[in-house]
């Protein structure tokens, strides 16, 4: 109870901290939906009069750029695992060290509210160019939505422990910069963010439905585009026990390697 | 001035040489993570064309021509510039910029090419080798006007990434965090990359070619290469390169009046 109390005022005060800078945050919400413009200029020209590729209608496809842009905002974001990683590296890690939280709940916390956060904010822009671009636009299942309240936070608290999974390995080989920007980028691919994931061979695919990564942005688009080949509930149990693994790891990789640290004041 | 610059140039470039042989593997990192980058970029067309044989009248080897191109702008203009313009916003923001106004160079010189990273350049071969392998399928010569005229607006294209880099940190100066403006960049750069030019048509076109002229990037080169291109799009890419260089110049100077420094 005490932790849960404890991760809920790193969530407020991230929050705070975000809307600092307001302007730039909606900026970026607005400017977001760029995605889907551009998505729609080069989906137009791949169809150029074809009523489907990969299975995919063309407003199918645009509608699939929509979600994943929106998806891909909230389930990608790495800005606290980055940040963990940089003060590793510059040796002002040490502070967390002295506080009475644990590290791993502190930087979740900071990821959940940075989630929250962007959830609003980008959801509020995706509602906007989903109004520009209603006319170009697939109907939704709707009643999968309910799947999604549960299906889209499992999948980000997931995303953010992998990211701080990755992190986390910054203690003992210091730099890891190169690491998280080649994890960002495969993440991307293997979501689905570029291109859905049904274009691919069909054995990448079967290999790609073991992992997290084609729950977080591919699927609960899927989901709603009503052309979901799992049921939500394995993806679920899936999902939960890729969390339950990745929360261990973490836990169990800081305290190994906590000792390799040598920062400001050890 | 040229020989001036160059000799700055030449000094800056042996002193990160030798400072980034001390740090080997951050040396291959940004090698590893554009290879990677490459990579992604293949799979996700080989992906669309084994649905589709066509793109916006373009085949396969016209987009390998395209990706080569843009592969190696990527890594060209990653190794010399992208990580000092990339820097501009947080230099303004803590009043590093500072030492550069106090040095007797062009403050927008020296903050752009302090940082240069050779990791990327290696990145050259593949994309040169795709371009080769998209004239071969297409029956195309490389003859010496071809290799020129391509040279010639493959550096054009080179310096109107620059402007447009620029341009997108100079709201540093007004903003005090402007974020949202390196994630458009990285969108529109992904599908400068990605969505060959051909496809945009009438207002997108005047957008993606004029204001915001990430559609000529590799497209221009390429449809020289591939004999498809016009006398008017040689002067739209001059119009726009002056354009933009002017513009970034004015920006830039009207930034500085506005900056703040450390010390005031």
């Amino acid at each position: 109870m005490k932790t849960l109390i404890k991760i809920s005022r790193v969530i407020r005060i991230t929050w705070s901290s975000m809307w600092a800078y307001r302007m730039d945050t909606w900026l970026g919400a607005f400017l977001a939906g760029f995605r889907i413009l551009l998505a729609f200029l080069l989906w137009g020209a791949v169809y150029n009069g074809r009523s489907e590729v990969g299975g995919y209608s063309l407003p199918m496809m645009i509608t699939y750029a929509l979600l994943s842009a929106l998806f891909s905002r909230l389930q990608h974001q790495d800005g606290a695992a980055w940040q963990l990683a940089s003060e590793v590296q510059q040796g002002v890690f040490s502070k967390y060290l002295t506080h009475p939280f644990s590290v791993n709940g502190y930087f979740l916390g900071v990821g959940l509210g940075r989630w929250t956060n962007l959830l609003l904010v980008n959801g509020a822009g995706m509602a906007v160019w989903s109004l520009a671009f209603s006319r170009w636009l697939a109907p939704l299942a709707w009643p999968q939505v309910l799947w999604l309240v549960l299906l889209l936070p499992l999948g980000g608290l997931t995303m953010l422990l992998f990211n701080q999974s990755v992190a986390l390995l910054s203690l003992k080989f210091q730099d890891v910069t190169g690491l998280m920007v080649l994890k960002g980028s495969l993440i991307e691919f293997f979501s689905g963010s570029l291109i859905p994931l049904q274009l691919l061979p069909a054995p990448v695919v079967a290999g790609l439905r073991f992992t997290p990564f084609y729950y977080v942005v591919f699927y609960p688009a899927n989901l709603l585009l009503g052309k979901a080949a799992e049921p939500p509930w394995l993806a679920l149990i899936l999902l939960l026990g890729w969390c339950a693994a990745l929360f261990l790891f973490c836990e169990a990789w800081f305290r190994v390697s906590r000792r390799f640290y040598e920062g400001v004041g050890i | 001035m040229i020989t001036r610059y160059g000799l700055i140039l030449w000094r800056l470039l042996r002193c990160r040489v030798s400072r980034q042989m001390i740090y080997r593997v951050s040396f291959w990192t940004a090698f590893w993570v554009d290879l990677t980058y490459f990579a992604i970029q293949l799979l996700t067309f080989g992906a669309i064309f084994t649905q589709v044989s066509s793109i916006g009248g373009w085949t396969l080897p016209h987009m390998a021509i395209f990706m080569g191109t843009a592969t190696m702008l990527d890594a060209i203009y990653m190794s010399t510039y992208f990580f000092g313009v990339l820097a501009i916003p947080e230099k303004v923001r803590t009043g590093a910029l500072d030492i550069y106004l106090t040095k007797p160079a062009n403050a927008l010189f020296m903050v752009s090419v302090e940082s240069m990273d050779f990791g990327s350049i290696l990145l050259t071969v593949p994309g040169l080798l795709m371009v080769l392998w998209g004239l071969r399928q297409l029956h195309l010569e490389l003859t010496l006007a071809r290799v020129l005229g391509y040279l010639l607006l493959f550096a054009m294209m080179f310096l109107l990434m620059y402007c447009l880099m620029v341009l997108l940190r100079c709201p540093a100066f007004w903003l005090v965090r402007a974020n949202a403006f390196n994630d458009l960049e990285s969108t529109l750069v992904e599908f400068a990359f990605r969505v060959p030019g051909v496809v945009y048509q009438g207002v997108w076109k005047v957008l993606l070619y004029v204001l915001l002229p990430y559609g000529l990037m590799a497209t221009l080169p390429t449809q020289f290469l591939t004999g498809g291109m016009s006398p008017a799009a040689w002067l739209l890419a001059a119009i726009v390169l002056a354009g933009f260089w002017g513009l970034m110049n004015l920006i830039w100077k009207m930034g500085l009046r506005r900056y703040g420094s450390a010390s005031s």
